[in-house]
């Protein structure tokens, strides 16, 4: 699945280094306290987050939030792996988008905080942060306040993993004192993902749906609900959402269940996005329930992948959207085009 | 439910008193029309409600062999090959559970006591973080290849020593086998958080992914397993008086149960890996199945299959009525009701000063 990664990477850097240039240093939250020296106050989920506007070191922990950073020219000192997502063996822990990004501001690999048991104080702490990013993340409020004693900590705005794209650059790059620059980066992308899908017109009024299908046992799906950032995106692209995905977020949940004997329950669903290789669709169409699906019959069914790179892009980060768009927009567009 | 009045009526005979053979072959008259019953609630009850209709044309397009056109039929035709793998695991699980009951004299002896389920669990774990498996035949070799790797190497452990393969060492050898094993399945598992998520599904047992492929290649494994158990089962009775006694009652003790022992490895393993690991049923059947027939393992072991079949369909079938619009895994269910029955076991297992 690789398909010119570092050129979309490369132009994606090119705009975002346009923009951190000619943006001015002052923000939007940034206040003058008593004392004189520069603060910037943050409101999140979990408090409010008074953080000196001469941060130097950040840690960043959760998902993407190291992106944000690393697009407004700040290179994070510590990162959590990536690897609830990704290969164990693919080394570092970060994804390409990120390293190239590194590399392209000359900074030094960050050290890698590891997640397979809960986030690594210890590390964080060594690393020495001045701010910790955690805008799209799963803090609980312990280990927010054991976090807080090490650095100030910007949390999530509302829900744990369940921050849309924007809103994670929105409030991390508050946090950073470049709410500004923030701002027009989201707007780049928005540019950029405007640009990517006008080409597809089909993509327009069809009904998309983010699935975790297990190839292996047919007989249950999950549909992850319209507010989790996957689905999102295809709603950013320009994708309607189908009646399970808005009635699986109405519910409170990020996900639902569903028996496959109830598949009919997705007959309005136009295109189906899934985990998954190229075998899926053929699994589906032998399936008897499943192939009863539109969708399927058509063959609008877009794998993404299982645990590689572009599997990880499509859970949208402020690096990975230039990363992935055009290749994921073309295979979104091909699939749209079969379900009219 | 005709099982749940079998249950009250014995509870006030049993347990101590022999139960005579009348009543035993009754027993397997019972079981078998609580199978065929709990069959027709799996085939009729799911997520989906059908009715009487999509029932019948479900049922009858299978029968000749098409793929009705309307989804509740489909959903009910879809219901066979799961309602069928439920019976036969079932039964190869409680058959398996009586067996090691049996050949370990430990009351708390299920498939995982000999390592089984773990070792098939490590072989499945390094297949996905490795290999990249993703097939259930690939699974199947897998699981089967650890699970006995395991069986042997517990048993090796078991029976070093003097006084050679004992009931304690083998349970010992079985636990402490797990522990290692389980720490090697962490160990792989926790820095691949993908492997972990495919893991995750394989990890639950439940019979949602019923195939004809795979059940045509373990059941006729299955098949000789148990056709090995049956004709053991006398040899396992001679066992439950002690080795000393069995030797002296003529029963070669090493081979009866290191045969027996490849049997319940068998038909556990086999299971295990076309289901996952679905706890308990091999526990707690075979005990009531004592209760019900008293300690005669010509009996036990056929009940044991009848009532593990039974436990199995009716866990599968609530899994998927509760858990609507999605399903409930049978493992989850089986294991809901199994920790109480082993809290139960364990509590009367000491007031017998056992």
């Amino acid at each position: 699945m690789v398909r010119k990664p570092l050129l979309v990477l490369a132009s994606g850097l090119g705009a975002v280094a346009l923009l951190a240039s000619c943006a001015s240093g002052d923000t939007t939250a940034a206040t003058e306290p008593a004392g004189g020296g520069e603060t910037i106050t943050v409101e999140h989920a979990l408090g409010t987050t008074e953080i000196p506007a001469d941060v130097e070191r950040v840690a960043t922990i959760g998902w993407g939030n190291h992106d944000v950073a690393l697009a407004l020219g700040v290179a994070p000192v510590g990162v959590d792996d990536q690897t609830w997502s990704m290969d164990g063996g693919d080394g570092l822990g970060l994804y390409d988008w990120s390293l190239e990004a590194y590399e392209e501001l000359g900074a030094e690999e960050p050290v890698i905080f590891d997640t397979a048991d809960g986030t690594d104080f210890e590390a964080i702490a060594d690393s020495e942060p001045d701010l910790i990013l955690a805008g799209y993340s799963g803090l609980t409020e312990e280990e927010y306040a054991t976090l807080s004693e090490i650095a100030p900590v910007v949390a999530y705005p509302e829900v744990p993993w369940y921050t849309p794209w924007r809103e994670t650059i929105r409030i991390d790059s508050e946090g950073l004192g470049k709410a500004d620059e923030g701002l027009a980066l989201i707007d780049d992308l928005d540019a950029q993902i405007a640009d990517a899908v006008a080409d597809e017109p089909a993509i327009k009024g069809k009904k998309a749906a983010f699935f975790f299908i297990n190839a292996a046992d047919l007989s249950t799906l999950s549909v992850y609900a319209t507010g989790d950032s996957r689905t999102a995106f295809l709603g950013d692209l320009g994708f309607d959402f189908p009646q399970v995905a808005v009635d699986a977020a109405a519910e409170g949940s990020f996900y639902a269940d569903i028996s496959a004997e109830n598949i009919d329950q997705l007959a309005d669903v136009d295109v189906i996005v899934s985990y998954g290789d190229d075998s899926m669709l053929e699994a589906l169409q032998a399936d008897p329930l499943w192939s009863t699906l539109p969708a399927v019959q058509n063959g609008a069914v877009v794998t993404v992948g299982l645990g590689d790179a572009f599997s990880g892009a499509v859970t949208p980060t402020a690096l990975s959207i230039p990363w992935m768009l055009d290749d994921y927009v073309a295979l979104l567009g091909d699939a749209a085009a079969k379900a009219e | 439910m005709a099982t749940d009045t079998l249950v009250v009526r014995t509870r006030r005979d049993a347990p101590g008193r022999q139960a005579g053979t009348s009543r035993r072959v009754g027993l397997v008259v019972i079981g078998i029309v609580a199978v065929l019953a709990a069959a027709a609630l799996s085939l009729a009850f799911g997520s989906r409600l059908v009715s009487l209709g999509e029932i019948a044309d479900g049922l009858g397009a299978f029968a000749r062999g098409e793929v009705p056109a309307d989804v509740g039929a489909i959903a009910v035709q879809e219901r066979i090959p799961r309602t069928v793998l439920a019976i036969v695991a079932g039964a190869a699980l409680g058959l398996s559970g009586a067996v090691m009951q049996a050949i370990t004299r430990n009351p708390i002896a299920d498939p995982g006591i000999l390592g089984v389920n773990t070792g098939a669990a490590l072989f499945v774990v390094c297949g996905i973080a490795f290999f990249g498996i993703s097939s259930v035949y690939e699974y199947l070799g897998l699981a089967l290849l650890g699970s006995a790797l395991a069986a042997l190497f517990v048993y090796l452990v078991g029976s070093v020593g003097p006084g050679g393969t004992t009931p304690i060492k083998l349970a010992l050898a079985g636990a402490a086998t797990t522990a290692a094993l389980s720490s090697l399945v962490s160990a792989v598992l926790l820095p691949r958080a993908q492997a972990m998520t495919e893991f995750r599904f394989w990890q639950v047992g439940g019979v949602g992914g019923a195939q004809w492929g795979s059940m045509a290649v373990v059941v006729p494994l299955l098949a000789v397993a148990a056709l090995v158990a049956f004709a053991l089962a006398s040899g396992m009775n001679a066992l439950a008086l002690g080795d000393d006694v069995a030797v002296g009652l003529g029963v070669r003790v090493g081979p009866t149960r290191a045969l027996a022992a490849i049997a319940g490895v068998v038909l556990c393993a086999a299971v295990t890996a076309v289901c996952g690991p679905i706890a308990f049923v091999g526990l707690m059947v075979p005990h009531v199945m004592r209760l019900l027939s008293g300690p005669d393992q010509r009996w036990i072991l056929p009940l044991s299959a009848l009532g593990g079949a039974v436990l199995l369909v009716l866990a599968d079938t609530a899994g998927r009525v509760i858990g609507s619009p999605g399903e409930v895994e049978a493992g989850i269910l089986t294991a809901f009701l199994g920790a109480p029955v082993l809290v139960i076991i364990a509590r009367r297992t000491r007031m017998r000063g056992l």
